[in-house]
This record gives C-alpha cells, structure tokens and sequence, in this order.
C-alpha cells in the first residue's frame, strides 16, 4: 500500500470516528438539516481545493487560489450590479478572470522558470489587492435572484451549492484519471526529466495546470459570492490555507504525482466535518484552529515520504 | 588478496587501512562478495575496474558511509567499526570525491575549515583571521602560494578546487592531529585539463610519504603512471592484485583484471522472451535508403573533430568509450536531446527523410530513446505499470484524442507483460514494486509501443541480472531482424562485442575507432586499447 493510499485510508476512519463521537456528544449533528449544512458548508471549500489540486499534482503550489477567488467574486458582484449585458454575463466574465490569473502564474512559472512558491506568493498579494482596489474597500451587495436561485437554493434535499461542488469534482476527477492531460499531470510531477525525456510537453502541462487552477479559483470565489450575497475584499484569502491541509489530508503529496480530486474531497470532508461538530459542541473557535491544525500536522507525517534505501545500486 | 596479505605478513611494509573479506549486498545485487584491500604508508594504491566492478561501494564502505554485510576494517592494525563518515573522519579516513562539493560563496580558507571552526577561538569566539593565517601557512607549506586563502570557492576551476579539498584533507588532519591520514581519491582525474592532471600528480607525490593513499580510476595509463600497486577488482571481487613493476612489465595484465570474459559468454541460449510475439509486434519493414538514420557533422564540443554518424536498418551498432567519452552524450544528440557545449546540427535523416532535431519530432519519425539513468530519466514509480508503457504512445502516434481508454491500455500492457515475460501479476501495480530488471523490460516495452525504426540504448542492461539481460540480447536480435534499427551504448564490452555488428569507439568527445564486429571476432581486450 502507497504511502498516500494509507494517509487517504486513514482520512476515511478518521471520518467514520468523527460521526461516531459528534453524534453521541450531540444529537442536533446527526440531522438532515446539519448534514445539508455540512454539505453547504464544504462546498466552497471542495472547489478552491480542487483548484489547488492540479498545481500540486505537477509538483507546484499555487498560493494565489485565494486573491483569484476573492478578484473573481467581486468582479461578478460588481457585473451583477451594473446590470445589462454585463449582468447577463457575469459569470463567464469571472471566470474568464480566473483563467487570466491562472495564465499569468503558469507563464511566470513554466516559461520564466520562476519558482512557483515565489511567483503565486506575489499574485497572491498583488491580486488581492486589486480586488480591494477596484471596489474601493467596500463590499458589493448582490441582489440578483437569479444567481442566488440557480447556485445558491435547494434541490430537493440538496443544497445546490454542493450539486455544483459535485459536478466539478465529476469532471476534474475525469479529467485527471482519463484523459491524456491528466496522465501527463501525474507524469510531470512524478519525475520531470522522465516525462521529458517521453515526449510530454511538459511546460504546456504546468501551464495548463495553473490554467485550471485559476479557472476553479474564480468559481470558488463566485460561489462563495452568491453564499454571502456580497463581493467582499479579502473574502476568499481564509480559505487558501484550510485548502491546502485538505489536499494533504486527502493524500495528495506536495512533491506530486500521486493523489488528485477524488482524494481531496475526502480532505474536504473530514476538515468540514471536524468544524461543524466542534460549533454543534460549542468548541472555543481559538481551540478549533489549533486542533484543525494538529490535523494537519497528523496528516503529513502520515503521508511523508519515505525513501527506499534498496533503490538499485550501479 | 593473498598476494596482499603475504606481503604484510612479511613486515616490511606498514598497513594503514586494511579490509578483509568485506561483503556488501543491495536487495538482489551483492555489490562486493570478499573483498580484501590493503593501504600502505607511504605508498599510492590504484583501484581499477569496470563500470559495476564495485569500486565505489568499497568507497563508501571504507569511509563509513555505508557498513559492511561481513568483513573486518583495521585501522593502524587495529579493527574499527565506522558507523558514520564522522567516525571515518576521526580515524583519519578521508575521501576526496571527483566533483567535491562545495560552498562557491565560501573563501577557501573557509571551507577548508568548515565544521572545524571552533578549533580557531580567540576568547570564546570564532577568529576567521587566525583561520586564514593557518590556511596560507598550509599552502605555502603544501607549495600552493599560488592559492590565496581568501579567493572564492567558486571562482576556482574543477582542477583547483580538487587540490582545495585534498589541502583541507591535510589541514583537518593537522586539526585533528592526525599523524598518517589515509585519503581516498574518487576518480580525481577525470574532469581535470592535462596541466591540472601534472599538479595533481605532483601533489599526490609530494603527500605521498605522510600519507596511504588510493585512487579510482578507468584510465589504465594513468593507473600505471601513478601508483605503486593496483588493486583490480571485477563483478564486486577481487580480480587482481598487483605492484607496479609486475604491472609495467606485463600491461595487458591490468586488462585482462578489468575486462575478464563475463560468465554467459556470447550466446544468448535460452531465453524466457517470446521472440515470435516480438516479430508480431514490430511490422517487417523493408527501406531502399542504405540508412536508416543518418547525423552528419555532429560536433560534441567546441575543440573535438566532427565526424559523420550513419547506421543502416537492422543493424546492431555499439558505442564504446569510458566515463566522459561522450558516448552517452552522442545517443542524446541522437535522440534529440540538447548536448552542452555541443555545435548545433540540426537536421536529422530517417530513411533519407529529413527531420528536425527535436525529442518531440524525432519520437514521431520512430526515434525512441531509453535513458541510462532509468531511476531519474526513465521510470514514474508511482505509475502503474500499464500506465508507464502507455505513456509516449499517443505523443508518437499523433492521434491526440482527448480520452484515455484504460481498458485498451491494460490489454495492451498484458500483452507485452507476457511478450517480454516480466514478472508479474498485476499491470496496475505501480512500477516501483517491480526488481530493477522487470522496470527496465517495461521501459523496453514502452519503447515497443512507440513502433520504433530506430531505438537509442543507453546501458539497458546495466544493474540487471544475468537471466534477464539473456532474454534483452535476444529481444535485441529480433527487432533486429524485423528491420529496427539499434544503437547501444555500453560499458559492459562483453554484452557489445556478443551483440553489436559494429562497435564504434568514442574518447573525449571524438569518434576514434570503428570495429567491425559481424563475424562476432572482435576481442573486447582490442576495444578496451582504444577507449584508455
């Protein structure tokens, strides 16, 4: 068993054992209605970690996930606002600036060489200011119904918001096992020189990569948008850091290579469920972040490498 | 060695480090099976042998880098374990590496001193002036004025910074009050210029009397000139022990040690490949060009003579040549690959068909190439096996479709698990639990799937085990006949001279000899002349 398959197994008894001890500590947990609100409640969250999952999976980070979110969320608020075709469309707009973003990282990254801590580092601050440039500091206030109505209600029992999340975990989890771009993902960030050397382009791999995080980024940053029913400065830059402990909490390593979406939905998960119990509990919310992040810290030795000394000797 | 252990025995001589019957195992590989070595003041000692012979696990293991399975060190006569290079340190035991790293920020009196800093205080604290004034006394003493004490690790050529680092090997002995130190010099010839080789030859003379020394080396002339015994060793054995006289008089003795005919000899007999599945795997192809591939003018660096690269369809060819010979270097160009210092050429003909030089182009035209460097450049561990062979397919066929169909990959993986008979149960286990032999017949069969014309091999076979290598030559031979076109290049002349139609010797970058080896008659002790 791989050492990621392992920390991910283990994610799933860690899982099982928080429902068993939430529900006999507090019978309000387990209910359908907590329950559409643990699933409202990750959905944000599962987005902008997916979005972070692709860099990883090539061997990057990207830092930025957070300030394209936040940039993306106040630039449909603001089209919203505005009304007229604009309005109409809004949302391809924020996600066409989730995509420049992302282009903007991978080229500095893949064509510049630079390292890709440093370079989202940088957007990571340049964007969020941006955002809270353009709107002055002050929080733009949705009002369109249609946008609260298509991404932001119930389907049945299902809070749409999570459908969504559902469907983008879907294609990012097809887009990673079965296709050719996918693979070479997984190639690039399991041994760089091997997939140069077999013929993977491998620049247009990283790029495309930062491409869809940034694509992801910006959707997280509309969700969370509609959510609060506001484009807000700084409003996705809390969630950059809970993502990334998702993501290895799920298993997927930050040296890449191994891992993808279908592991981090499980990070996702555990981390929402540790948090909606603790509020049932009434917790301290300073005591959450520190048992948040010793979960983190369980979960990278868990999954640290460990490196065969039987490797073959020349 | 007995030859070694008499002479001891005899007391004229004053053993400073000495092994016995040292044994080293690496999962399946036994590095080194009861080797015996014996250092002696005052004298210089060669360790030659092969690529694989086992010298730099003897290395690792004198200098405590790494511990014996069985075996005994003795130190000055007296056992010692090493269980860190730190205990190797503290008994004197220093090794001198080809590259030594170092810091290029640092001065050299800096990093001559580095980790012995606190042997300079001047009230408690660190004096880097009483450093540097004991670091220019070293010098002058050592004849190296010409080094200042404060010039910049990095501003130094590869030659100076070796002599740097056998300095700091006298200075931390100076430190530690080391009377004889012992110093092992790995390859320290092969990245210097002719006139830095003159002041290292002379250096080590003028170390040699308060020192025992040894040093590893493929260049048998050097071996001779240098060193007043040889220690040769082959397939992690001792092969020969030798004073310089008995070498001098009898030269090809040192090479007989180093190239002794390898166990399997040259016929392949019977092999567990399925060579019919091969044929079926591969098209028959027949060409009306004389060549398949063909560089013209390839020049590996600035000051080397170009020469012409051609090899015909079906044809076997070898490259010969020692470490930095640029046989490697001349499969890369090959494939595609940038070379440093190497002049552009940048077309390429397959079957009189020009082609860019490009890795990506070249794949398309056929060209597969398989690095030497298969834990780096070849295998994705964490892969399963199927996925590692499927992993060129596409970017070769240029049919770019957007889905993978793993269904398809499997049954494609299984079949050529079975072609090429690896050993296996599952193809979607990953690579990495696969023995050294199985990942390099998978990276064979990812070669395979790419229909290949023409196929660049760089050491294949290096690391394998015996069996399976057997089974590779055959599967060589039968791609062969199916019209492929190989190019191997190997440090093992057994394997090339048993395979290889024509042998191509390279040295310094140039292309120096060329053998025709169709009749299966050329004598690898006849390469071996060439290449040193």
């Amino acid at each position: 068993m791989t050492e990621a398959l392992r920390t991910w197994l283990g994610s799933v008894l860690v899982i099982i054992a928080l429902i068993v001890v939430f529900s006999a500590l507090q019978p309000r947990f387990m209910t359908v209605l907590n329950w559409q609100n643990i699933a409202s409640q990750m959905s944000v969250l599962l987005v902008i970690s997916i979005a972070g999952t692709f860099p990883i999976l090539v061997g990057s980070i990207d830092l930025s996930v957070g300030s394209i979110g936040t940039l993306a969320g106040i630039i449909v608020a603001l089209s919203l606002q505005r009304g007229g075709v604009g309005g109409t469309l809004a949302v391809p707009i924020g996600l066409l600036v989730g995509l420049g973003c992302g282009l903007l990282n991978g080229v500095l990254f893949a064509m510049l060489r630079a390292p890709s801590f440093l370079v989202t580092l940088g957007t990571f601050f340049a964007l969020d200011g941006l955002a809270s440039w353009i709107i002055g500091g002050t929080p733009i206030p949705i009002t369109d119904e249609n946008a609260s109505g298509v991404f932001d209600s119930n389907l049945g029992a299902f809070p749409t918001i999570f459908l969504w999340g559902l469907a983008i975990l879907a294609v990012a989890v097809l887009v990673c096992r079965y296709t050719r771009l996918g693979r070479h993902m997984y190639a690039v960030g399991g041994s760089e020189p091997a997939a140069l050397l077999a013929g993977v382009n491998v620049r247009l791999v990283k790029v495309t990569a930062f491409l869809l995080s940034g694509l992801l980024a910006s959707f997280s940053g509309f969700l969370l948008s509609v959510h609060t029913l506001s484009g807000s400065p700084g409003q996705n830059a809390t969630l950059l850091l809970p993502s990334i402990g998702a993501i290895v909490i799920g298993g997927t390593t930050l040296s890449g290579g191994v891992g993808g979406p279908h592991r981090t939905f499980v990070g996702v998960l555990l981390l929402t469920i540790l948090i909606n119990g603790m509020q049932l509990l009434a917790v301290d919310p300073y005591l959450q972040l520190v048992v948040e992040g010793l979960v983190v810290i369980v979960a990278v030795i868990m999954s640290r490498e460990r490196v065969s000394v039987f490797t073959a000797v020349k | 060695m007995d030859a070694c252990y008499d002479e001891v025995e005899s007391g004229s001589r004053l053993p400073a480090l000495e092994g016995r019957e040292l044994s080293k195992r690496y999962g399946a590989t036994q590095a080194l099976q009861d080797v015996s070595i014996c250092l002696e003041r005052g004298q210089v000692t060669a360790l030659a042998g092969e690529n694989g012979a086992g010298k730099s696990t003897l290395i690792r293991l004198l200098t405590g880098v790494e511990r014996a399975d069985h075996g005994v060190l003795l130190r000055d006569n007296v056992p010692i374990r090493l269980h860190t290079r730190h205990d190797a340190t503290a008994a004197g035991i220093f090794c001198v590496y080809q590259d030594q790293p170092s810091v290029s920020g640092f001065e050299v009196y800096r990093q001559t001193y580095l980790g012995y800093e606190n042997h300079f205080r001047r009230r408690g604290l660190i004096s880097d002036s009483l450093m540097r004034r004991a670091c220019s006394d070293l010098l002058e003493d050592l004849g190296l004025s010409s080094i200042s004490p404060t010039q910049r690790m990095g501003t130094l050529s590869p030659g100076v910074r070796e002599v740097v680092a056998l300095a700091g090997v006298i200075a931390v002995s100076q430190v530690l009050k080391v009377k004889h130190p012992v110093i092992l010099l790995d390859e320290p010839t092969s990245a210097l210029s002719i006139e830095e080789l003159d002041f290292l030859k002379s250096f080590i003379e003028l170390l040699k009397s308060r020192s025992a020394m040894l040093f590893v080396s493929h260049r048998v002339t050097e071996v001779l000139e240098w060193a007043d015994a040889v220690c040769v060793l082959r397939d992690g054995r001792n092969a020969d022990f030798m004073t310089r006289e008995m070498a001098s008089a009898d030269r090809d003795r040192v090479y007989r040690a180093m190239g002794g005919v390898h166990p399997q000899g040259r016929d392949g007999k019977k092999t567990p490949v399925d060579s019919e599945a091969v044929t079926a795997a591969i098209p028959v192809e027949s060409s009306a060009s004389p060549d398949r591939f063909s560089l013209a003018g390839v020049r590996l660096h600035a000051h080397a003579l170009a020469f012409d690269f051609r090899v015909r369809a079906r044809e076997i060819v070898g490259l010969a040549g020692v470490e930095g010979s640029g046989k490697e270097e001349v499969l890369r160009f090959c494939a595609g690959l940038s070379v440093d210092g190497a002049l552009e050429c940048a077309t390429v003909h397959i079957d009189g068909r020009p082609h860019r030089r490009r890795l990506a182009d070249l794949l398309r035209a056929g060209v597969v190439y398989l690095s030497g460097e298969r834990q780096r450049e070849g295998v994705f561990g964490r892969l399963s096996i199927a996925e590692n062979m499927a992993v060129s397919r596409r970017i070769a066929s240029g049919r770019q479709g957007l889905f993978i169909r793993r269904w398809d990959e499997r049954a494609r993986a299984e079949r050529l698990v079975s072609t090429l008979s690896i050993k296996v149960s599952d193809v979607s286990a990953p690579l990495q639990s696969l023995s050294g032999g199985n990942q390099q017949k998978v990276l064979l069969g990812r070669c395979l799937e790419l229909k290949p014309r023409v196929m660049l091999l760089d050491n294949v076979t290096r690391g394998v085990d015996i069996g399976t290598k057997a089974s590779i030559y055959v599967l060589f031979r039968s791609l062969a006949e199916n019209g492929v076109s190989l190019i191997l290049a190997s440090d093992d002349l057994d394997e090339l001279v048993s395979v290889a139609g024509r042998i191509i010797v390279f040295k310094g970058g140039q292309l120096v000899r060329e053998f025709d080896n169709s009749n299966g008659d050329v004598d690898p002790l006849q390469i071996l002349t060439t290449m040193v």
